[in-house]
């Protein structure tokens, strides 16, 4: 194919488009509450509905609104409806019906969003890579490879600002070049999808909503580096992204967007699945590699970096499913389009996942430096039942706890360190005020304990010994001393753990301590006076 | 590479070990697998057989040259791969953040309650699953389901007890 059969798809898909589509969500938050029976139901009406020769079902990913699924939306006008149950359906075909209410689409919650890595979501069916030629997939690697040379490809990712999604915020424009000024013939390109983080969510509704959006930045990235083969890993848990991976790869190896001659191009480029089997560590870049080459995903001293000795010893460049997600869009609209988003040091926006205690659970993407408040207040609604919030909690067991009076901290990478949290990975869990922190910091030492993958002694020991102090404080036979052993044991883990699990494993306990120190008073055998 | 394994030491391999892995022997030949595939093989073994009982790890390790050590390891690192049998039917609790705040364990503690002693039934936990918004989650022999309680996870329990 070549780079105008792209409009020459893209025009017969919009010319097949019927009036009338009716978007069925079929990601795995409303999957989970029945979204296939919805979808089957709907399709089997319609089958005997008059409107059926102007009317057509289309199952979408991610609407972001995931606390109220099943999600159904009647398009053109957009109208959309929430909890939608099986005999919801001719009302829906019908565009009508006394029992159906509308979700009001002006609310913040939807206005406040900035779209870039989630433009398509929702609005593709991610299991036709038609569909999302017809949206304007792919036109960023068009443009790559009819407009730009490979160095102007790096020089765009470092003038945009974009830095790591995956947590650490590393800024990607470096990465690239270092990879690409390897002259090691033999180079690969990783897209971390293993996201683990309890409460995290944002990849793998990326990856099952828009498939290939993420596909489209590492061809980008295999052609800006010089790597010939590129590899996805996704976690074991997650089968929907596999299976509708899959899908999208073999889709796009058929249109001749991945490949030995891609675009007509002549670039060669070919995506590979691999899938973990449940080890949190597996998440951290050196382990990854590991697990990749079929070993135990056990991390490494680094440096040497990836990017100059990654997986078989190659130069590897690793970036995470949002990263890659943005590059399309940085590609066809310049990097100067994508730095005046954000703020100074964080460009452009960030999607972030909302659960918890909270009114309006759900995917929110929005420009960086947008204060929390304004995203799980004024966005997501606050507590439910007029509860107030305590704290968020951000960057899973890496990250820390915002009390509620910080929350008018932006979400920068810079700025959410200096109070002691990360914008981590993008899920964001709201408590309220009858959350106890102790059992919080618990709950996540507990995570890491397990987790941790035994090779350095600071980790494996000093995670289980402060899993035990929290357990003894909780029931209420802590001392003072104990709280003091527990602040020394997190400042040795966060020291001398060889890995990013351990060094980062004490935050919660270290964020709870700074902010909450009363929850842990109060639980202090004899009281908080003793 | 030298670790790559042709047809031919397959077929070998297969005659020492066990005719019952004849097809993932097939598999791994068909597609050129080779010992950085291990994860791969696992995944596939386990997904035919179950779990991966000593025969099963002796098979890979033989079919990829690997040492027995290695393979074990490997196998016993990742939480997703099952040494011993399960039940028929499986019970899976998510203990992710957001289903842990809306009461997780409480669930994970009635379903264990309620299959102690039922050979067919397995409950286990999992990391967070991702569909958050549908807390506390459970998956049911592979289906996910939304908005538990630990009257619908008894009912879950019972009904597998009543299949089996």
């Amino acid at each position: 194919m070549s780079p105008d059969d792209l409009d020459g798809i893209a025009a017969r898909e919009n010319a097949s488009r019927k009036p009338i589509q009716i978007r069925c969500c079929t990601a795995a938050g409303c999957l989970a509450v029945g979204a296939e029976s919805v979808r089957r139901e709907l399709q089997g009406v319609l089958e005997q509905h008059p409107l059926r020769d102007q009317t057509e079902v289309i199952g979408v990913g991610c609407m972001r609104l995931c606390g109220f699924g099943p999600l159904v939306r009647r398009d053109p006008d957009g109208t959309t409806f929430a909890g939608v149950r099986p005999a919801d359906a001719p009302a829906i075909i019908a565009g009508q019906g006394p029992e159906l209410t509308p979700l009001d689409m002006h609310q913040p919650f939807f206005r406040n969003q900035k779209s870039v890595v989630l433009a398509n979501c929702g609005i593709v069916d991610p299991e036709r890579i038609e569909s999302t030629i017809a949206a304007g997939g792919y036109r960023g690697l068009r443009d790559a490879l009819t407009l730009h040379s490979p160095a102007e490809i790096v020089q765009f990712v470092t003038r945009s600002g974009l830095r790591g999604r995956g947590g650490a915020g590393y800024p990607t424009g470096v990465k690239w070049s270092i990879v690409a000024g390897s002259t090691d013939p033999n180079k690969h390109v990783i897209c971390n999808a293993d996201e683990g983080d309890p409460g995290a969510f944002k990849d793998r509704t990326i990856l099952e909503s828009d498939p290939h959006r993420v596909m489209e930045g590492m061809v980008i990235a295999g052609y800006a580096t010089g790597a010939r083969t590129g590899y996805v890993y996704v976690r074991g848990e997650h089968p929907l992204v596999t299976d509708r991976l899959q899908k999208a790869i073999d889709q796009a190896r058929e249109f001749g967007l991945l490949g030995t001659d891609i675009l007509g191009r002549g670039l060669i480029f070919d995506i590979e699945i691999r899938v973990g089997a449940g080890a949190y560590v597996c998440g951290e870049e050196t382990a990854l590699i590991a697990s990749i080459e079929g070993g135990r995903g056990i991390p490494h001293p680094r440096p040497p970096y990836p990017g100059k000795v990654g997986l078989w010893g190659a130069p590897t460049l690793i970036n995470n499913v949002e990263t890659y997600a943005n590059i399309g869009a940085i590609v066809e609209n310049g990097p100067d389009w994508y730095s005046a988003i954000g703020t100074p040091t964080s460009r452009g926006t960030k999607v972030f996942s909302v659960a918890g205690r909270v009114v309006r659970t759900g995917l929110v993407e929005v420009p960086m430096g947008t204060p929390l408040r304004e995203i799980v207040e004024v966005m997501c609604g606050g507590a439910p039942k007029g509860a107030r919030i305590k704290a968020v909690q951000t960057g899973g067991p890496a990250g820390g706890f915002v009390p509620e009076p910080l929350l008018d901290t932006p979400v920068d990478y810079e700025a959410m360190a200096a109070i002691g949290s990360i914008v981590g990975s993008g899920g964001m869990i709201v408590l309220d005020e009858t959350t106890d922190m102790v059992e919080m910091a618990r709950f996540f030492m507990d995570f890491c304990r397990d987790e941790s993958c035994g090779k350095c002694i600071p980790c494996r020991t000093g995670t289980v010994q402060m899993h035990g102090l929290l357990e003894r404080i909780g029931r209420r036979e802590g001392t003072r001393a104990d709280v003091l052993r527990l602040e020394l044991l997190a400042d040795v883990v966060r020291h001398t753990s060889l890995c990013g699990l351990g060094r980062s494993a004490p935050n919660p306990v270290t964020s709870s301590l700074r902010h909450f120190r009363g929850d842990y008073e109060e639980k202090l055998r004899g009281g908080p006076k003793s | 590479m030298t670790d790559s394994i042709t047809n031919q030491s397959v077929a070998l391999d297969l005659g020492e070990v066990d005719a019952r892995f004849g097809s993932i022997g097939e598999w791994i030949a068909s597609q050129g697998l080779s010992n950085g595939d291990l994860m791969a093989v696992l995944h596939r073994t386990q997904a035919e057989f179950g779990y991966l009982d000593r025969g099963a790890l002796g098979f890979v390790a033989r079919a990829l040259r690997l040492p027995l050590s290695r393979v074990y390891g490997v196998a016993s690192f990742y939480h997703n791969f099952r040494l011993t049998p399960h039940g028929r039917h499986e019970i899976i609790v998510c203990t992710g953040t957001a289903c842990h705040i809306a009461g997780a364990t409480r669930l994970l503690e009635e379903a264990h309650c309620r299959a102690v002693g039922l050979k067919s039934v397995t409950v286990g936990s999992t990391r967070c699953l991702g569909p958050c918004g549908a807390a506390p989650v459970v998956v049911a022999d592979g289906e996910l389901l939304g908005g538990q309680t630990a009257e619908s996870v008894s009912e879950i329990v019972a009904r597998a007890r009543h299949e089996s």
